[in-house]
């Protein structure tokens, strides 16, 4: 039956529901710049009616829970494009790199090859002149040294992208680690049926995170434990437990591989941070290195067959066949050891300009300066000078589309993440109205306890007299 | 759709930095004029400008070795003119001797001319240029005719020397002395001769040496026509090649150059969409419902 104190409970109901609704959006409002916080709602609900002869009879109002606007796809979605922009940022900066070490004006090796060439072109005016034999000598040195040089910082990017890798795998553990303890913390604060929604905040920056450094899928598990592999199927959580990654150094050049358990996944791994790091330390860069070696290589062996065939200024001339670079031992690492023979670096004599073994004959210096206009790279298609053209056409083709991908893919994680904002986000306007209708919803409520109150007082009043 | 401070923020500075960028590109754009500073601004362009970059290099090294081989030709040309003139003046002195009213004085007088004659074209079958004798074959440091008591020896070779003229041309820049002097009838030889015959005036020796001198002048003749062809075809490259530098230089140009108006312009418009950008930016964070509920 309902009596007065019934109305009062209803009162104190309404009070405290919508006390714990403006606890709700101050907490929002308190939380507006907290990078990952998902908007909450206290979710009002009428207590059970009670029924009467006349009819069920209201008895209040109730929170019966705190609920945040989560879009689990969306930030799917986000976690997907985050692992592109990771991919493509290193690279962009590794090419970056690459690009002025080959880049129009640096390095030289274009220079280089013109002022090699041409020295023997001049040395063809006079053969028997020894300071234009210096002259070749002091180009062919140059040409050396712009090749070691080039070969050298390329060795350097590509190892600072391997300490990269390293550094990268130690933070993926951290993340995987911070996923695993706090699926383990809202599987047990959510036994009791109510949302860990702080908790499941940290775990979606932590998700997001782990997404720009590599690529992975995830799902989550009824108990709210999320479940984290590679996209190539390696696990990295379950529950409670991570599988840390571990990076191991092989070979004589410290390449780190990477192992999950006993597998080797440094090939599976392609998006993220780590992804693009592997792409450009076993990918791009080894191509680069390996166009500039096969460049390297062809000069010298082309430039010793023919200096070889040549005779020398000596007295009497003497054709030994002598090499005018040190020959290289392999195409790999020719350009890392270009260097000029030190016979002929010794003594300018020894320039095979000549064949005929005459002092003025130039046929040899003009056969070896010929050698720049043949096309003899790439099938017979390409010059040496246009062989270095198209390498760096091709550095530059790989950082102008990676960065084109990267300034794409950000404006795509610009609208996701705006998206999630407005599903997920708080609105300052919207918490302000939020904060007056709970506001008026409390004084009206407490207003009716004042109702309630005097009705009770009349009562006492009227009856205890 | 639910507007966030956060979402405004994050729009906002999206929106400065790709201003920010387009400033920065168009600053460097003017002060180092060029577009392409980078690879990656244009890889095409970069690359097609290096390719062409070593060709003008190559084709200057041309310009310049092909400037020294004018200068050689013309040195070349002038001592065969002057052994040409020499020839004829010994011509002369021969058709003299032959006029018939010669006294013995006057024999010895024209023979002493030839021993002048001989010794004028020892000195320019002699010629060097900087220190590189032009008809010793390719012994071009050594001395090629020496005179070892009235006899001349030949101490160069029949080598040629080569140069190239440009990418695909390459000529035979020397005369060796062996094709002009030495070889049958030789002039030194002949006017040898020519002088034992004038003191012995003997008229048909005389003629038969100026049937040899014909023959001496016609192969000197020969050589300076290969010469002059050598000089007009180099002088003809003088020209094509600092053209075609010119050409590949403004291609280049075309590829890597800025547009100053349009990227100063760009920089002033770019410069303004920031100020109002930022402008407009701190008036909308003012904006809030807070301000306005009492």
């Amino acid at each position: 039956m309902w009596d007065l104190f019934s109305s009062l409970e209803i009162g104190r109901r309404a009070l405290s529901a919508q006390q714990a609704a403006l606890q709700v959006t101050s907490n929002n409002i308190a939380n507006v710049n907290t990078p990952g916080y998902h908007r909450q709602r206290a979710v009002l609900e009428p207590t059970p009616a009670e029924p009467t002869p006349i009819g069920p009879l209201g008895t209040g109002v109730t929170v019966t829970k705190i609920e945040a606007a989560r879009d689990r796809f969306l930030e799917y979605r986000i976690g997907q494009v985050t692992q592109g922009v990771g991919r493509d940022e290193a690279i962009a900066g590794y090419l970056g790199q690459v690009e002025t070490v080959l880049g129009t004006s640096e390095s030289g090796v274009q220079e280089g090859i013109t002022r090699f060439f041409n020295s023997f072109s001049a040395l063809s005016a006079d053969a028997t002149s020894i300071p234009l034999r210096y002259g070749v000598i002091s180009a062919a040195a140059n040409l050396s040294a712009t090749f070691r040089n080039a070969a050298g910082l390329l060795a350097d990017v590509r190892s600072s992208a391997n300490s990269a890798v390293t550094d990268t795998v130690r933070e993926i553990n951290t993340l995987t680690g911070t996923i695993a303890k706090l699926n383990a913390q809202i599987a047990g604060a959510e036994l009791g049926g109510a949302d860990a929604n702080t908790l499941r905040d940290q775990r979606s920056v932590a998700l997001n995170e782990l997404s720009k450094t590599l690529d992975i899928h995830y799902y989550e598990a009824d108990d709210g434990a999320i479940s984290v592999a590679t996209a190539a199927g390696a696990t990295l959580v379950t529950a409670g437990f991570a599988q840390a990654l571990t990076a191991t150094t092989t070979g004589p050049d410290g390449i780190v591989q990477i192992q999950a358990g006993l597998n080797d996944i440094t090939n599976s791994i392609r998006d993220g941070k780590l992804g693009g790091l592997l792409e450009a330390r076993d990918r791009l860069i080894p191509a680069y290195q390996q166009q500039l070696d096969t460049l390297a290589e062809s000069i010298i062996s082309q430039v010793n067959a023919v200096h070889a065939g040549g005779s020398d200024l000596q007295i009497p001339p003497s054709s030994t066949a002598i090499d005018f670079f040190v020959p290289a031992a392999s195409v790999t690492g020719a350009a890392a050891a270009f260097s000029l023979n030190p016979t002929v670096a010794g003594d300018a004599r020894s320039i095979a300009a000549g064949q005929s073994g005459s002092p003025g004959d130039n046929a040899n210096a003009i056969a070896i300066a010929g050698l720049a206009f043949q096309k003899t790279l790439a099938g017979g298609t390409e010059t040496f000078s246009e062989a270095f053209g198209s390498l760096q056409f091709r550095v530059g083709t790989d950082t102008q589309s990676a960065s084109s991908r990267l300034s794409t893919s950000n404006a795509l994680l610009v609208q996701l993440e705006n998206s999630r904002d407005a599903a997920s986000g708080v609105s300052l306007d919207e918490e302000a109205i939020d904060l007056l209708r709970f506001q008026r919803a409390y004084q009206a409520a407490a207003r009716y306890i004042n109702v309630v109150d005097q009705l009770t007082e009349e009562l006492i009043h009227t009856l205890g007299n | 759709m639910r507007l966030t401070p956060s979402t405004q923020n994050r729009n906002f500075l999206q929106n400065i930095n790709d201003l920010q960028n387009r400033l920065n590109k168009a600053q460097d754009e003017v002060s180092s004029g060029k577009t392409v500073t980078r690879l990656s601004d244009n890889p095409f362009a970069a690359a097609q400008a290096s390719k062409l970059m070593s060709v003008i290099g190559a084709n200057d090294q041309f310009i310049a070795l092909n400037e020294q081989l004018l200068g050689r030709l013309e040195v070349t040309d002038s001592a065969l003119q002057g052994m040409t003139r020499s020839v004829d003046s010994a011509r002369v002195l021969a058709a003299q001797a032959l006029s018939g009213t010669t006294t013995p004085e006057a024999r010895l007088a024209l023979a002493q001319n030839v021993d002048g004659v001989k010794a004028q074209i020892l000195s320019a079958s002699n010629t060097q240029v900087n220190g590189v004798f032009l008809f010793g074959g390719t012994q071009s440091n050594t001395q090629p005719f020496v005179d070892a008591g009235g006899t001349i020896t030949y101490n160069g070779n029949d080598e040629a020397i080569h140069q190239r003229l440009d990418r695909s041309v390459v000529i035979q820049t020397n005369i060796t002395g062996q094709d002009l002097f030495m070889g049958s009838p030789s002039v030194f030889t002949t006017l040898d001769d020519l002088k034992a015959a004038i003191l012995a005036n003997d008229a048909g020796a005389i003629r038969a040496r100026l049937g040899d001198l014909d023959a001496v002048s016609d192969r000197i003749n020969a050589a300076n026509a290969v010469v002059g062809n050598n000089l007009q075809l180099v002088q003809q490259l003088q020209r094509a090649l600092p053209e075609n530098n010119e050409a590949l230089q403004r291609h280049i140009s075309s590829l890597t150059d800025a547009n100053l108006v349009e990227s100063i312009s760009d920089m002033n418009l770019t410069n303004q969409a920031i100020q109002v950008s930022l402008n407009s930016q701190s008036q909308i964070q003012h904006l809030s419902l807070l301000d306005f509920l009492r």
